[in-house]
């Protein structure tokens, strides 16, 4: 294998039968694996190996399931190429040379390549549905406390939520189907209420929902993610709507006006809470120490220093100044404000229509190499994925078609808890 | 709020070579701009008063001012935020899980034990409990702290607004609490090869990480150590009552205090009961840190009130700093060294969804609290203040009396049960809760006083101290030593002997020698074999005498 | 409003950097110094937002106070650089 997918290749077995009896599935290396090591793509934690499983992980070999490895991914979950993982990058196997996307890119690409049946990602700010995207494969971000976080190693806490990887939707939506659902581990967490009132709903299981049927389906379509993406991947998605209207879909255009603010809100709050759940790898738990003697505060730093990479350090800093005293109204108040605000308009958006739909990256995937040096403007390039995670809301990204010979995803958004309806209606695409 | 329903009597003491310095350092002060702070501020004229006069000086005196933020371990089975046991072990590192050693990807879930702890807080303070409160992070590194943020409650702590009544040297007052919150204990630390500024390495044990405390903080309403010892021995009290609390538990309480020394002319006459904000920013404080008892407060405040008054007449700057309270040595420490810059970057904890518990208080039921049960003993049970404080000192005793006072009579009950009891208990230094089994036993001894089965004497310094040592119940006791009272016509019998025996002694006591009857009880007591009761002997003796 | 554009220079990189406990080698100082002036520059716009409130839709998740198993002593240290007796072996905090 050269797309260096896997952090570390370990099988493990599940249970002899289940709903996911004879399936292989790569799991994330933020995901923890009891008895297994589980880096986060980082340097700091290239050694430990953790003593518990996530539920996502005992659901898994519950259900049948055997985990083929831990895949690789952005240190920490913090970018968009899977390019920042101590671990080197992963190549694109549905477009060599280019990145997988990131930063659950070594298990949309262990999909992608057939290295596994099913994976599990993390999205954060798109993590899931942009590698989905550039790796030609679905992806699904679930409503913020349908899975359990419990055992994935925080980024962004109050933003991210576990989320599968398929070939298709319904294999992507049966592997929801073990994950999903409250944990007493998880606070978070919450049974998706029953009687939502949307479309799919009747189905009793997420895979059920796959049906394809896309007739009477209301689509908005926010213009502002429109805005600035490239020509070829816009095309793309306009011949997907078609599609989607020859099947009986008909669409609208909606205007989001505080999604113009979603990139650095999700920016500020990702950090700051980056930089508060990170601070706990100092080296004496767990983790790299760095070996160094001497007072405290030093080795912390050193320990720190040598143990993470550049984004890593880069988000926790700016994280630490968005919440420093004299900033903290400014920066992460104002971001919480904002973050309100594309609820609400969300919300009123979804009351018109049934789904929303975007391209889910506004670029075709990058070339490996390509981004590294500007961290800005690749911050610029999850403008369409990140509006969903401060919104809290479900989303899908199904393969739409190429440009250029690069893979183009299509983003569909519902309400809270609606992922039988975007289950539904992606279904007809993949 | 913010009326501090404190007096100020008792820091009057006239300090007039008080003035005289200060007045020099002002001089010294204008010459010399680093000596500027403290000294010059007590020669201001405060906003009340005229233009700037020796006499201003003098009658300018100097007020200590405290406020207290304590820290409670609340008794619960289980952690605040996973299902690791409270119990106190030997080994370190054993009640330890994902959750409380901070491993990566753990969550914190809160325990329902902990909440209610607090909202009976809450309760027996008369807080508020708002609508909605919330859990933030607040973030700062040290190696006790297994994530480096500790969960603590920041700008929507579950009580707000409460108050606690103390009684100081016979004077009721109320002490506001601003707030009370629940927070997450760090683990704890044992410094290898030295001290905490020179030791070579640190030992670190997470059993005690994720203890739920209450963080308890008080308004500046204390004017002496005094004050703040029979605070904190009031809460103590409190807290035990409610079952959320055992102050035998090793860092059960633990107190930071903040103590400033200020000039009585900053307080406002018309309204001396509140002070300033301005005054008490303007006097540096010490925050001092390590106090882990209601005694150690005490000494350590009345270290400080003297450090920082010597300070002031001495013409030096107080600095605000925080400092370090060593119990043995008995003196404060500056920790200036230590001090990190503070900036907590607290920010919402999204892991653990908002709190909606205001009607919990309506819903948990409280105990009678001691103050309460006090006034009630004195009203009840016609008890004195010492009595009725006694009996009330701790909630099994108090109702241990009420269960005795039920059933005989109630001063009866006060003297076996605040006198006889807790006095022998206190002298083998047992506390009541370790005899909880036998206080049946108890009030099996107090019947056979009261129906005069034995004497209040041999109950008192025979059976009970028996009962506690050996172990042997009351009847067994007066069984075996032969104690049971001799029934009143053996001992008329015995007196008429007596009487019979001793005419000598009768002849004296009939011209007017009355300690004769002394001689006879004593010959009464012998025959009987001491079972008889002396005061009854000598009534009978005296009754037969008369005839 | 009218703030003008936080602009961070390498003092203010170096003390956030001191807060967070990361040590920095000079050039990252300057490479982060020039790299936050351009993030920072961008998060202005939040100065655009309007206050939204907000209300969480869940409430009172709590857990019963009923013990779960601990970690094994030795699985609990598994992952540490260094211990001693049962402990965790950290640097001194003069």
């Amino acid at each position: 294998m050269t797309e260096n997918l896997f952090i570390t290749e370990e099988t493990i077995e599940g249970d002899d039968d289940g709903p996911l009896a004879g399936q292989t599935v790569a799991v994330k290396d933020n995901i923890s694996t009891e008895g297994v090591r589980t880096t986060c793509g980082s340097e700091m934690l290239s050694e430990y190996v953790p003593p518990y499983d996530a539920t996502v992980v005992s659901r898994l070999k519950e259900a049948g399931a055997t985990i083929v490895g831990k895949a690789n991914m952005d240190e920490f979950g913090m970018g968009t190429t899977t390019e920042t993982s101590a671990f080197g990058p992963t190549e694109n196997p549905a477009a060599p040379g280019y990145v997988p996307g990131g930063s659950s890119g070594g298990s949309a690409a262990a999909v992608a390549a057939g290295e596994a049946d099913l994976a599990l990602g993390s999205d954060t700010g798109g993590s899931i549905r942009c590698p989905a995207a550039f790796c030609g494969v679905v992806g699904i971000k679930p409503t913020y406390g349908l899975v359990s976080r419990y055992g994935l190693v925080a980024y962004g806490n109050s933003l991210e939520q576990i989320g599968p990887f398929a070939d298709s939707v319904e294999d992507a939506a049966a592997l929801l189907d073990v994950i999903a659902g409250e944990d007493e581990r998880d606070a978070t967490t919450q049974e998706p209420p029953h009687d939502s009132g949307t479309r799919a709903a009747e189905h009793s299981s997420y895979a059920d929902a796959a049906t394809g049927d896309v007739d009477g389906l209301s689509i908005g379509v926010p213009t502002e993610l429109l805005e600035g993406a490239d020509e070829g991947v816009v095309e793309t998605f306009w011949d997907t709507i078609g599609d989607l209207e020859d099947r009986g879909a008909t669409y609208h255009e909606v205007s989001l006006p505080s999604v113009e603010h979603a990139v650095e809100a999700y920016y500020v709050i990702a950090m700051s809470e980056a930089s508060s759940n990170l601070a706990r790898f100092d080296g004496v738990r767990y983790g790299n120490s760095g070996g160094y003697d001497g007072n405290w505060n030093e080795a912390f730093s050193k320990a720190r220093e040598e143990g993470f990479g550049d984004e890593v350090k880069r988000r926790i800093l700016l994280g630490t100044y968005a919440l420093s005293a004299g900033y903290h109204d400014k920066y992460y108040k104002k971001a919480q404000d904002a973050r309100a605000w594309v609820k609400q308009d969300f919300d009123e958006a979804l009351e018109e229509a049934d789904v929303l739909a975007s391209p889910t990256m506004p670029v075709p995937p990058f070339e490996l190499g390509e981004g590294l040096e500007d961290p800005l403007q690749m911050y610029l390039a999850d403008a369409n994925t990140v509006p969903v995670n401060l919104a809290d809301l479900p989303a899908i990204s199904v393969p739409a078609g190429e440009t250029d010979g690069l893979p183009v995803g299509l983003q569909l958004v519902g309400p809270a808890f609606g992922e039988k309806q975007l289950i539904e209606a992606a279904s007809a695409l993949a | 709020m913010n009326v501090i329903a404190l007096q100020l009597a008792n820091q009057r003491t006239a300090r007039p070579v008080l003035a005289l310095e200060c007045e020099r350092d002002v001089h010294r002060s204008e010459s010399d701009p680093t000596r500027n702070s403290v000294p010059l501020r007590f020669t201001l004229p405060a906003p009340n008063q005229g233009a700037m006069t020796a006499q201003t000086v003098q009658q300018g005196d100097l007020v200590t001012v405290v406020g207290l933020e304590v820290h409670v371990q609340l008794e619960t089975d289980t952690k605040i935020f996973c299902g690791c046991s409270t119990e106190q072990t030997d080994e370190p590192n054993e009640n330890v899980c994902p959750v409380c050693l901070g491993l990566p990807g753990a969550l914190p879930v809160l325990n329902e034990g902990a909440v209610e702890a607090a909202v009976k807080i809450g309760k027996a303070i008369d807080a508020d409990i708002p609508e909605e409160t919330r859990f933030h992070r607040k973030n700062y590194y040290y190696p006790d702290l297994p994530k480096n943020f500790q969960i603590t409650q920041y700008d929507e702590p579950i009580c707000a607004d409460g108050e606690l009544e103390v009684s100081v040297e016979g004077t009721r007052r109320s002490v506001t609490i601003e707030r009370a919150h629940l927070e997450e204990d760090p683990g704890s630390l044992q410094h290898v090869g030295g001290g905490i500024d020179t030791a070579d390495y640190t030992l670190v044990d997470y059993n005690r990480a994720g203890t739920p405390l209450m963080e308890i903080v008080t308004a500046p309403d204390f004017r002496s150590p005094d004050e703040v010892r029979a605070f904190l021995a009031e809460l103590e009290e409190v807290l035990e009552y409610l079952g959320i609390f055992d102050a035998e538990r090793d860092g059960s309480l633990r107190i930071d205090a903040n103590l400033s020394i200020i000039p009585e002319a900053e307080i406002d006459g018309d309204n001396a009961d509140e002070i300033s904000a301005d005054a008490l920013e303007a006097a540096n404080r010490t925050e001092v840190k390590n106090i882990s008892s209601h005694k150690g407060a005490q000494k350590a405040l009345a270290y400080e009130e003297t450090r920082q008054k010597n300070a002031i007449q001495r013409g030096r700057a107080v600095e605000q700093e925080t400092r370090h309270w060593d119990e043995a040595r008995g003196i404060t420490v500056s920790m200036r060294s230590k001090e990190e810059e503070k900036d907590y970057r607290y920010f919402e904890e999204a892991d653990l969804p908002p709190l909606r518990v205001s009607d919990w208080k309506e819903e948990i039921a409280i105990p009678e609290l001691p103050s309460a049960r006090r006034e009630r003993f004195g009203d009840e049970y016609g008890l004195d203040e010492e009595a009725a404080s006694k009996l009330t000192s701790t909630k099994q005793v108090a109702d241990f009396y009420e269960d005795v006072a039920g059933e005989f009579d109630p001063d009866l009950a006060a003297t076996w049960v605040a006198d006889n009891l807790l006095g022998e208990l206190n002298y083998r230094d047992i506390e009541i809760t370790e005899i909880e089994g036998r206080l049946e036993e108890v009030k099996r001894l107090v019947a056979l006083v009261d129906e005069d089965e034995i004497t209040a004497k041999n109950a008192r310094e025979t059976v009970l101290r028996s009962m506690l040592d050996d172990g042997r119940t009351p009847d067994e006791v007066v069984a075996e030593e032969g104690l049971g009272k001799t029934s009143g016509d053996e001992v008329r019998q015995a007196v008429v002997e007596a009487i019979d025996e001793n005419q000598g002694a009768v002849e004296d006591y009939e011209s007017g020698d009355d300690g004769a009857i002394n001689f006879l009880v004593g010959q009464v007591m012998q025959k009987t074999g001491g079972s008889a009761d002396p005061s009854d002997v000598n009534q009978l003796l005296r009754a037969e005498l008369e005839d | 409003m009218s703030e003008s554009p936080e602009t961070a220079d390498p003092e203010e990189v170096r003390h956030v950097a001191q807060l967070a406990r990361v040590g920095l080698a000079d050039d990252e100082v300057d490479q982060f110094t020039r790299q936050f002036a351009d993030i920072l520059e961008y998060f202005e716009t939040l100065d655009e937002v309007p206050e939204v409130d907000r209300e969480a839709d869940l409430a009172n998740v709590m857990r019963p106070d009923v013990e779960r198993d601990s970690l094994e002593s030795e699985e609990a240290l598994r992952n540490a650089a260094d211990t001693e007796d049962g402990y965790f072996k950290g640097p001194n905090v003069s």
